[in-house]
């Protein structure tokens, strides 16, 4: 456990000092956020560190992966302390921290996890795609040498050799300080994500809704049976969720708080987002134009430009290591055929329709025990709150993605529609579910921040 | 010009639409909060009943990993990048396409070449000993180690 517990807590510290750096002394966020977030980028930070390091000596060179981590370690404490200098005082925190109605919310969330933690033990190897896809892909990046990139051969085409590496970047740092590869890595990783989006969704919705609605958002999703199921499979799907999230709620604040700090977190963040699958590509792509149309017509503020400027500059980190990988180490996709101009499978009126029935079908499936009928219901008590301006952008992306998830199912020909949409469409709306619920549990709260403004 | 009663009234007037839409907008929200705590209850009766399931099932039956069939082959393949798989399952059925995907997992860095008994090793996962070692005979090869699940590894003579 602890040959597990210190990369992470290395990770977690180089997150936190990146936010203590990026953000001034008076302007830094609340300490949970600072918490979650500083976890959540610290280990995405440390799976770029390894890929670098995998593409520079084409081995894992375990001394270089040290190092590296030790040098930026040093560099962002140093940075913060010369910056804790010239800055002004620290705002302080502790309200925040001393506060027992949060502790205890966390505590709770804490404890809501049991169910996850048991179904992770249930299936210690994961679901189906742990071992055919992402720990499969960590294994070959841990014991292959200088032969890692054999994961990329076209002979294994089920494993899908095209996709991205962050989560197998990811269990990799989590085994350097084991000789094997133990499968327990890859299950404490699901574990700390489901309990990393948890807190961050709370910590995030503490902002602006009361610590009830908060906590009951979090629970809603610990104590949905195929939500933990899902969650604890060691699939990139809780990764994906978690820096979807982020990446959004990031969004929101930046927009809100006229926060150029946000901006480039919410960068960051979907550049891990693009790490983690294609669809995460996919996402990364719609949010970035959608949010630089709102931040361009953000007419009150003062900063747009500045806004944007940090958005770009936090992508361009963030999606460094994604570019590297496209470019230089992805294989094409085997598995797509353009529906759209192959004669042989071409894309028909069926195929759209059973698409259509199966998101109808999916969505009041009773595995999802009333949840999208639960958030449909919240966006009908927040009238048009859901839609207000300081929100806007998260529906506005979810939309787009499952639309656009829609017509890659429509398009891509090369599997069986009725079994693709099976096997993955509930992976997609399961990604998408922390989002919807922080969008649908903000607005709830904003009924009582503007009661009675129209805006 | 206005009066100070004028002023007053004015106030009182549009803060009874204000408290109004507050009252409303709390009671929604509270609406909101009873629907999500009375699914969280629900959630938690079925969570619990899903875990006592899953244990009763794990008592009669314990976990059982099919990739571990192949476990102790990989210290053989140590820098071998790839080797043959010769099964006669069909791999469009679950089980078969999971067992198959499991020895990939347990072998890998060795790349498991599904069908192609070109490789000099290759790994017999057969529904039979008979159809494996008739295979083995037909490809003219060597069997070098058969482990408890009845997988064998044999070394082709000829290339």
């Amino acid at each position: 456990m602890i040959l597990y517990l210190f990369p992470i807590f290395i990770s977690w510290t180089i997150g936190f000092l990146i936010i203590d750096v990026l953000f001034p002394r008076n302007k830094r966020p609340d300490f949970y956020v600072h918490l979650f977030l500083g976890l959540g980028l610290g280990i995405g930070i440390s799976s770029h560190l390894l890929f670098y390091c995998f593409a520079v000596f084409n081995e894992l060179s375990k001394p270089a992966i040290n190092l590296a981590h030790l040098v930026l370690l040093i560099c962002l404490i140093l940075i913060r302390n010369s910056m804790n200098k010239k800055n002004s005082p620290e705002v302080s925190r502790k309200g925040m921290i001393e506060s027992p109605q949060n502790n205890l919310a966390l505590l709770m969330i804490g404890f809501a996890l049991i169910p996850t933690i048991y179904q992770a033990f249930f299936y210690p190897m994961g679901g189906w795609d742990a071992w055919s896809v992402w720990n499969l892909k960590a294994r070959f990046l841990f014991l292959g040498k200088t032969q890692w990139r054999a994961m990329f051969d076209p002979v294994l085409w089920r494993s899908s050799p095209h996709y991205p590496l962050l989560l197998p970047l990811m269990n990799v740092w989590g085994w350097i300080g084991y000789k094997n590869p133990t499968p327990i890595v890859p299950l404490w990783n699901s574990l700390l994500f489901t309990f990393l989006t948890g807190g961050f969704l709370f910590s995030v919705l503490r902002r602006s809704v009361s610590v009830l609605l908060s906590t009951a958002a979090v629970l809603l999703l610990f104590t949905l049976p195929y939500f933990t199921k899902l969650a604890s499979s060691q699939y990139c799907d809780i990764v994906l969720a978690f820096y979807l999230l982020c990446a959004l709620a990031c969004l929101v604040m930046a927009i809100r708080d006229d926060s150029k700090q946000f901006a480039a977190v919410a960068g960051i963040s979907l550049g891990f987002l693009g790490f983690t699958k294609p669809e995460g590509l996919i996402a990364v792509g719609l949010i970035v134009f959608s949010s630089l149309f709102f931040l361009w017509n953000k007419g009150q503020s003062i900063n747009k430009q500045s806004l944007i400027g940090f958005l770009l500059a936090g992508l361009g980190v963030g999606l460094l290591p994604v570019f590297l990988f496209q470019l230089y180490f992805a294989p094409a996709n085997q598995t797509f055929i353009n529906g759209l101009v192959s004669s042989q499978k071409p894309s028909n009126p069926a195929r759209l329709q059973m698409i259509l029935a199966f998101f109808l079908v999916e969505l009041k499936s009773t595995k999802w025990n009333g949840l999208w009928i639960t958030l449909a219901i919240g966006m009908l008590l927040s009238m048009n709150r859901c839609f207000h301006k300081s929100i806007r952008i998260v529906p506005i992306c979810l939309g787009l993605y499952l639309l656009i998830v829609g017509f890659y199912y429509y398009i891509n020909t090369y599997f069986e529609i009725t079994w693709w949409l099976k096997v993955s469409l509930s992976r997609i709306l399961f990604a998408v579910i922390p989002s919807f619920v922080f969008w649908i549990f903000d607005t709830i709260g904003l009924l009582d921040r503007w009661p009675g403004r129209r805006e | 010009m206005t009066t100070p009663s004028h002023h007053k009234r004015k106030k009182k007037t549009n803060d009874v639409p204000r408290q109004s839409h507050l009252d409303l907008a709390r009671l929604r929200s509270n609406a909101f909060l009873f629907i999500a705590v009375v699914i969280i209850l629900i959630n938690t009766i079925k969570s619990v009943q899903d875990i006592r399931q899953t244990q009763q099932k794990r008592k009669q039956i314990p976990f059982f990993f099919p990739g571990y069939k192949f476990s102790g082959l990989e210290s053989i393949f140590k820098d071998i990048p790839s080797i043959g798989y010769y099964t006669d399952k069909d791999l469009d059925d679950e089980q078969h396409a999971a067992q198959f995907a499991q020895a990939q997992y347990i072998l890998a860095p060795t790349i498991l070449d599904w069908n192609n008994l070109d490789h000099d090793l290759i790994l017999f996962d057969c529904s039979n000993a008979e159809t494996a070692w008739k295979k083995i005979r037909e490809i003219q090869a060597i069997p070098l180690k058969r482990n408890n699940f009845g997988i064998i590894l044999a070394r082709r003579t000829k290339p």
